[in-house]
């Protein structure tokens, strides 16, 4: 006959799965509640769609017209994520775009971002360089890496990708990899598989 | 801190979660440990993080080596999936980027993960500020990258490298 | 040294691949990546005088060390030509 009460085993199993799932299921919902309440606060002066969350510190500022769209993330890490739209300024963001963290995007008159698109950690994207103003847009599913630079009057293609530290001064055409200072393009056919990735 | 010859322990309390320090370490400012995989540190290592924060990412099943003497200045990141080697004597400099994974494939589904590839950084080797070292990124023993570079490549002993594309910008005859 | 054992001789001492056969493909054998590969555009330009067009950077150009040849031949010629 089994007994009523569990064994030693039984129970430490037990409360080992439970501790898991707390970790793995309900940690991360609270987080996730969590960094949607500070995005609601944090960008307060922003349009915004549903679900943004901000994990990380922002620094958000906006006196034109910024515009998110829903599920937005913001990572949060060694520095803060800056989002500012200066006076008169246009700033639109896509659905379900990322920002990793200390990424800087400025918009002095129009910065547009795609959906899905990725920057990743020290991305800088500002339309005003000291001597010029020009618009800045960034097509969907665009993937700009570590430390790269965007410069005033660049429109990057759909489904590009910028590659780490590069420096972007014209135009990237859609599917390519742009890489280097000055960053030039080159198919993504010429370094990657179809679908697979390299 | 450091007046009182506290610096070592107050350098160790900061490097807790590694899961070996050796000697003397010193740590000034913050150092940003997380994710589950090992980290282990040599003697007398410097993390001078007084002007941005240094992070050290080794995700689980992931170990970051930094060996004897490694001084390891502010704002630089190193993340490892598989394994990053820093040889002894090396020295990373400012806004300095290691990984050994590219987190997202270049097409297809961006939300898979790439293979890791090991990244190695040898004896002596320098690397400059704003440098990213990306996965395959091996610096052979006296190597050394001038700032804002980008590897992903063997770079063999004793060569400087650097600009964007990188190209050698000196060769050691005589070492 | 021809156009070839050039590009040949800078392939090999820079991405320390192994022999390689001309018409591997440098993507599906991986013997360079993309950082490699602008390191190669560049080599190429500094070292033939020859400007490469951002919309020449695809594989039917770069692919191969034939290819690779081929296209600097071409470019060659058509420079002299003008």
């Amino acid at each position: 006959m089994k007994p009523a009460i569990p064994s030693r085993e039984e129970a430490l199993q037990l409360a080992r799965a439970s501790l898991q799932m707390v970790r793995t299921e309900v940690f991360p919902r609270a987080e996730r509640m969590v960094a949607v309440a500070r995005a609601r606060w944090l960008f307060r002066a922003f349009q915004m769609g549903r679900d943004v969350a901000a994990y990380g510190q922002v620094a958000a500022r906006n006196d034109g017209h910024a515009e998110f769209g829903d599920k937005l993330t913001f990572l949060g890490g060694m520095l803060p994520t800056s989002v500012v739209c200066y006076e008169h300024a246009r700033l639109l963001v896509g659905s379900e775009t990322q920002f990793n963290y200390g990424a800087s995007v400025e918009a002095w008159e129009s910065v547009q971002i795609g959906a899905r698109c990725m920057f990743a950690s020290f991305v800088r994207v500002s339309d005003r360089d000291g001597q010029r103003i020009s618009p800045i847009i960034i097509e969907d599913d665009v993937w700009v890496a570590h430390g790269a630079i965007l410069l005033p009057g660049v429109r990057i293609g759909a489904r590009s990708v910028v590659s780490a530290g590069s420096i972007v001064s014209q135009d990237v055409p859609p599917d390519s990899l742009a890489m280097g200072n000055p960053a030039r393009s080159m198919s993504l056919d010429l370094v990657a598989r179809e679908a697979t990735g390299s | 801190m450091m007046m009182l010859g506290m610096g070592p322990a107050v350098a160790r309390l900061k490097l807790r979660r590694c899961e070996a320090v050796g000697a003397t370490p010193t740590v000034w400012g913050r150092v940003w440990i997380h994710g589950g995989g090992e980290i282990l540190i040599g003697d007398r290592v410097v993390f001078d993080a007084r002007m941005a924060p240094i992070e050290l990412h080794a995700q689980r099943g992931g170990r970051i080596v930094i060996e004897d003497d490694v001084t390891i200045e502010g704002g630089s990141s190193i993340e490892a999936q598989s394994l990053v080697t820093l040889g002894a004597r090396s020295r990373l400099g400012m806004w300095c980027k290691l990984m050994d994974n590219m987190y997202h494939p270049v097409r297809g589904n961006r939300h898979a993960r790439p293979q890791s590839v090991p990244l190695v950084v040898e004896e002596g080797v320098s690397v400059g500020s704003r440098s990213i070292l990306l996965p395959g990124a091996h610096l052979q023993k006296g190597a050394s990258v001038a700032s804002g570079t980008v590897i992903s490549r063997r770079i063999p002993p004793g060569v400087t490298v650097g600009g964007s594309p990188a190209r050698v910008l000196r060769r050691e005859v005589a070492r | 040294m021809s156009t070839r054992d050039t590009l040949r001789t800078f392939i090999i001492d820079t991405f320390f691949v192994d022999d390689f056969a001309d018409d591997d493909s440098f993507l599906r054998k991986g013997l360079i990546d993309s950082t490699g590969m602008m390191e190669l555009v560049a080599f190429i330009e500094t070292e033939f005088h020859i400007k490469l067009d951002d919309k020449e950077l695809v594989p039917e150009n770069l692919d191969s060390l034939s290819r690779v040849v081929a296209f600097v031949d071409r470019k060659q010629s058509l420079a002299k030509a003008s």
